[in-house]
């Protein structure tokens, strides 16, 4: 009998691939990789969905503007798509298959996520980030994507996350099959989850600063008890308190501007 | 019923969103009076931002003008009689030389109606850029100068 050592780091996890489940991330797999995410890319700026969802942009902005009596987006800020690098997909799986699973050295509830499937099970490999003026204009928008995505027949999801460590975002996704080379770059066909964050302007600028501070953040595992609250001195005090602050600001913004209405 | 308006409509980079609440600003001044309306405009500025604000949508007949403020917004529609009622009116036109607006051309156009005319304090203004500017020029030269009181 051996006994699995569980990988501490991403560059333990990549051996533990290798040696656990067979998966080699040599640099031809690198390669294999910046094609399919570059093609994805193109292939997602191209389809009807995305053209269509920036054409609509503006017609978004001015039914806000009819309601509301203000701009809700930012003209010069138009979306752009962006891609998740290898390494970072590679951390997201060390996360899901070992941090945060507590079944180690068994798969977590969803199965493990290798280079087989993190293309379909990490759902963020291609993602884009609209941003808004005011606080209600997100759940404006989302519900905009879902009728969007209702008309173009695409399943669609969304989260408005509100962490205890102070994050708030909206978090949508939508599924688009795509058609991608397989390992040996033969055609297949699969269903991507594109992931459209909506956020405000202040929490973009928030997010940008912290986002170092999440990084690092989600590689270390922190003790249960752990209460960051009442620990003025560490990394997460300032910046979750941040987070809070900002959220409940910007409620009392939109409060202000309606009044004033 | 904007079909009327049509060609000057596309001339502005409307959404559906405006255009719809055009109609309904028309259709609302409609159950105050039947109105034969024979031209519309829109006032329109480019914020710092680039993008366009709307502000007045202006309704002419051959004897009224309404102008129906902040229209996107809000439902304030007032209405004057205009024939022969003019007492002064002035333009000024930037980069345009009342031929063809270029992207950076504009055009103020400030009009009251003269105290004779019973309607003394009245006045009105008419903002436009680009492709806008043309048609405000139209609306100036049929509206108000040819109403100016003799």
């Amino acid at each position: 009998m051996t006994l699995i050592k569980k990988p501490e780091n991403e560059i333990e996890f990549k051996s533990w691939l290798k040696a656990e489940l067979g998966f080699d991330v040599n640099e031809k797999y690198e390669y294999y990789f910046e094609t399919v995410v570059k093609k994805l890319k193109t292939d997602f700026e191209n389809c009807l969905f995305w053209t269509t969802l920036l054409n609509e942009l503006n017609e978004i902005n001015d039914k806000y503007f009819t309601l509301k009596g203000v701009h809700l987006l930012i003209p010069t800020n138009k979306p752009n798509v962006y891609t998740k690098s290898l390494d970072s997909v590679i951390i997201k799986a060390f996360r899901k298959n070992i941090l945060n699973n507590s079944e180690f050295p068994n798969p977590p509830k969803n199965g493990w996520v290798t280079p087989d499937n993190w293309f379909e099970s990490i759902n963020d490999i291609i993602r884009t980030t609209i941003t808004v003026k005011y606080l209600d204009g997100v759940e404006f928008i989302i519900n905009e994507i879902s009728n969007l995505c209702n008309t173009h027949t695409l399943n669609f999801d969304s989260s408005f996350e509100a962490r205890e460590e102070g994050y708030y975002a909206a978090h949508s996704g939508v599924s688009i099959p795509f058609s991608i080379p397989n390992i040996n770059f033969s055609p297949i066909n699969k269903s991507i989850n594109i992931e459209i964050q909506v956020t405000t302007q202040i929490q973009e600028i928030i997010k940008t600063l912290l986002h170092k501070h999440y990084e690092e953040k989600r590689k270390i595992v922190l003790p249960k008890d752990y209460k960051w609250q009442w620990d003025h001195k560490s990394p997460e005090f300032i910046p979750n308190y941040l987070g809070h602050i900002i959220h409940y600001v910007e409620g009392m913004i939109i409060e202000i501007r309606d009044k004033e209405k | 019923m904007l079909e009327k308006f049509e060609e000057y409509l596309g001339q502005l980079p409307l959404t559906r969103a405006i255009k719809g609440r055009i109609e309904e600003v028309i259709t609302l001044n409609m159950k105050i009076k039947e109105l034969d309306i024979q031209d519309i405009f829109i006032c329109e500025l480019k914020n710092e931002e680039g993008s366009r604000t709307y502000t007045s949508l202006w309704l002419f007949t051959k004897r009224y003008t309404i102008e129906c403020k902040n229209f996107l917004t809000q439902n304030d529609f007032d209405l004057v009689p205009h024939f022969n009622r003019v007492g002064y009116c002035s333009i000024a036109p930037f980069n345009f030389n009342f031929d063809e607006p270029n992207d950076s051309s504009s055009v103020k156009i400030h009009f009251s109606y003269s105290i004779a005319s019973g309607m003394g304090g009245v006045t009105g203004d008419l903002i436009a850029t680009e492709q806008n500017c043309t048609y405000a020029l139209y609306i100036y030269k049929k509206y108000i100068v040819s109403n100016l009181i003799e």
